[in-house]
């Protein structure tokens, strides 16, 4: 009866198809995986938890652990999945999915169907380890699951009678569920006097833990072990809402690939203001970032409009993503200065995303610009932030503001996206102090408007002190906000009277078709005739020109 | 009842086979390596051999090579299995299955090789 020799590999696709034809799975480098359905979960784990697998999630009370095992349930449930739920806590499921029904994704008719819930407490009371390992595995082979959650597995260690019982019963368990291609998720409190001894058994441990960072509540996620994959490593922040958990994972563990495009498809990316076009050698470059540095009031958000509403007016899309100023505020104060910002917003583009003044999470804003800006799917996209402040704003731990920004600013070059960010600096002070050195160190381009104040006048005064790859005018120019916009004056003499303390005669950026044009010509760099300019502009050039190329506007 | 033999030295990977086999319907007997498993077959044959590859004092492969050169167990079928496939050639197994595998795949093969626990074996 020796019948002819076949091989079969290890849970190949057919195999799992027939026990699960769900919509769920994943797979990643050729591992089958369960999806998680919660929010970046996925990528946190690179695809999701390994079928098959056991998983540790611990937590103080309240950091969720309950909701993710639910949450879990009913998305596998929804991908065709059979989902059972254990119980080894005092609470009635009854309770739990009174606590549950008004999240999103419960459905009614999951219950009882395709995920089914079990209080297995008064079994592990009675019977001890043995008869809840025997209902375990007699439940989750006649309902079919395909993922089991056990909440409070405290309980199984503490009715252990022997010192190594429990990790007996987890090796048991391990084998079966391993056998039925289950994943199980271990759900338990973490306390000082407990030393989570699965931990060393399981193939994953995760992390739930919530705080109070001064007044705000802080709740992280943290893969601490995950076997046979990678993960995204470190703390990411999370938030639980009505469509249950949603985890934002850092931004600087998200982007650390190289920059996928070559220097060579880069193009000038002009303002629309002809004397500062002229200063940067017709615009900065493409999938560059640019730090506009200055004080509050100084016109930051107009230079920003302007650079917006410029690309727009040649066809190239723009975003403008914002913190302060209201998208009718916004609009109103485009329109003071002569740009049709909802002309633009109406033909689509320019879109203006405003993040209302309430708690943030730095990575959710990171997310919500970078996906809207994938999901747009242009080229040549500007972006103007206004202000980077928003996003300090929401940092949890400062000390990561540098590793964010190059991570954030990485991408943003990866996409080919040329951004602008406005960067406050203080109002009291002449001198422009940068206000964090790595954050200059990431941007290709900085230009500093300031306020100069010289016998009770105010002045507004704009330099490039910094641009990459390109050469450019580092000599300072006086500006003005008329109903035109920004108007850069024509040379350096108005800036240098004002800076040198002179009496100063208005050289507004109206007159300049009246203004000499050798006074243009003369500030430019290498060839400027003024100690007083040569000093401001010592060190200008920064980088060869070659590959960039321009297109003065 | 049909009975299966399984021989692998994880008893926890035996004792879930075991309770899986069980609850199909198949009686199971189970033993740790393949010097316990000759001293078993003298027991009394079963109708299918579980056999993994490495263990101690005797592995699957050694104990596969015994089973085909004696006349008494050369009929019985046998499902290999491991976590790695051996290079040399197949000393007489009717099916391997790489591990981890799906208990389903392995059931598949169980029914294929001897029918259902209680069908009467074809003449």
């Amino acid at each position: 009866m020796v019948e002819p020799s076949m091989d079969l590999e290890p849970r190949t696709e057919e195999s799992r198809r027939a026990r699960w034809d769900g919509e769920g799975e994943v797979q990643e480098d050729g591992v089958p995986r369960l999806s998680t359905g919660i929010h970046r979960l996925d990528s946190i784990l690179c695809g999701g938890f390994l079928r098959g697998g056991i998983y540790s999630v611990m937590g103080p009370p309240g950091s969720g652990k309950t909701l993710l095992g639910n949450q879990l349930c009913f998305h596998h449930a929804s991908t065709g999945g059979r989902a059972i739920y254990v119980t080894l806590l005092a609470e009635s499921h009854a309770r739990m999915l009174l606590h549950i029904r008004p999240m999103s994704f419960f459905a009614p008719d999951r219950v009882g169907t395709s995920i089914q819930f079990v209080n297995a407490f008064s079994v592990l009371e009675q019977q001890g380890l043995d008869g809840l390992q025997d209902l375990l595995r007699r439940f989750i082979r006649e309902s079919k699951a395909t993922l089991a959650v056990i909440d409070g597995t405290q309980a199984v260690e503490a009715h252990a009678e022997k010192p190594l019982g429990f990790q007996k019963f987890l090796r048991e368990l391990q084998a079966f569920t391993g056998l039925l291609d289950c994943t199980v998720l271990l759900l338990t409190p973490t306390s000082p006097s407990r030393t989570q001894a699965e931990n060393t058994m399981v193939d994953g441990v995760l992390e739930l833990s919530h705080s109070l960072l001064g007044p705000r509540a802080v709740r992280e996620l943290t893969v601490h072990k995950f076997r046979g994959s990678e993960s995204l490593a470190g703390r990411h922040e999370m938030e639980i809402g009505r469509d249950g958990m949603i985890i934002h994972p850092r931004t600087e563990v998200q982007f650390n690939r190289p920059p996928s495009r070559a220097g060579e498809q880069r193009i000038r990316m002009p303002f629309g203001i002809p004397e500062l076009d002229e200063m940067t050698h017709g615009g900065i470059v493409s999938g560059s970032t640019t730090m506009v540095l200055g004080p509050p009031g100084v016109g930051k958000t107009i230079l920003g409009l302007q650079f917006l509403a410029h690309g727009a007016s040649q066809g190239q899309p723009g975003v403008y993503f914002g913190f302060f100023e209201t998208p009718p505020r916004l609009l109103e104060k485009a329109r003071d200065v002569g740009i049709d910002l909802e002309s633009y917003c109406q033909e689509g583009l320019i879109e203006v995303q405003w993040q209302p003044p309430l708690e943030h999470y730095v990575d959710e804003l990171a997310e919500r610009l970078l996906e809207r800006i994938r999901e747009r799917k242009v080229e040549r996209l500007r972006v103007f932030i206004d202000g980077f402040a928003g996003f300090k704003s929401a940092l949890f731990y400062p000390e990561r503001l540098p590793r964010f920004f190059a991570a954030l600013t990485h991408e943003l070059r990866n996409l080919d996206v040329t951004t602008i960010f406005a960067e406050e600096a203080d109002l009291f002070r002449t001198e422009i102090k940068l206000p964090d050195e790595d954050l200059a160190a990431v941007v290709e381009n900085i230009l500093v408007l300031r306020n100069v104040e010289v016998r009770s006048q105010l002045h507004r005064i704009l330099s490039i002190r910094k641009m990459r790859e390109s050469d450019y005018d580092a000599a300072a120019r006086e500006f003005h906000i008329t109903s035109r916009g920004i108007e850069v004056a024509p040379s350096f003499e108005s800036a240098e009277a004002i800076l040198s303390g002179q009496e100063v005669r208005a050289t507004r950026g109206r007159e300049r078709g009246r203004q000499a044009s050798p006074a243009r010509s003369r500030t430019r760099k290498g060839s400027r005739e003024s100690a007083s300019v040569r000093k401001v502009t010592k060190g200008g050039r920064k980088g060869p020109t070659r590959g960039v190329a321009g297109r003065r506007s | 009842m049909k009975t299966v033999l399984i021989v692998d030295d994880e008893f926890d990977i035996a004792d879930a086979l075991s309770a899986i086999f069980e609850v199909e319907g198949y009686a199971v007997r189970l033993c740790s390596n393949g010097a316990e498993c000759l001293k078993e077959l003298a027991q009394g044959l079963p109708d299918l051999m579980l056999l993994d590859i490495m263990m101690p004092v005797m592995d699957g492969l050694e104990l596969l090579r015994r089973i085909r050169g004696d006349a008494r167990y050369s009929h019985l079928p046998v499902i290999m299995m491991s976590a790695v496939k051996p290079r040399e050639a197949n000393p007489g197994w009717q099916m391997f299955i790489q591990k981890p595998f799906n208990i389903s795949a392995l059931l598949q093969g169980v029914h294929k090789l001897i029918g259902s626990p209680t069908e009467a074996e074809s003449a």
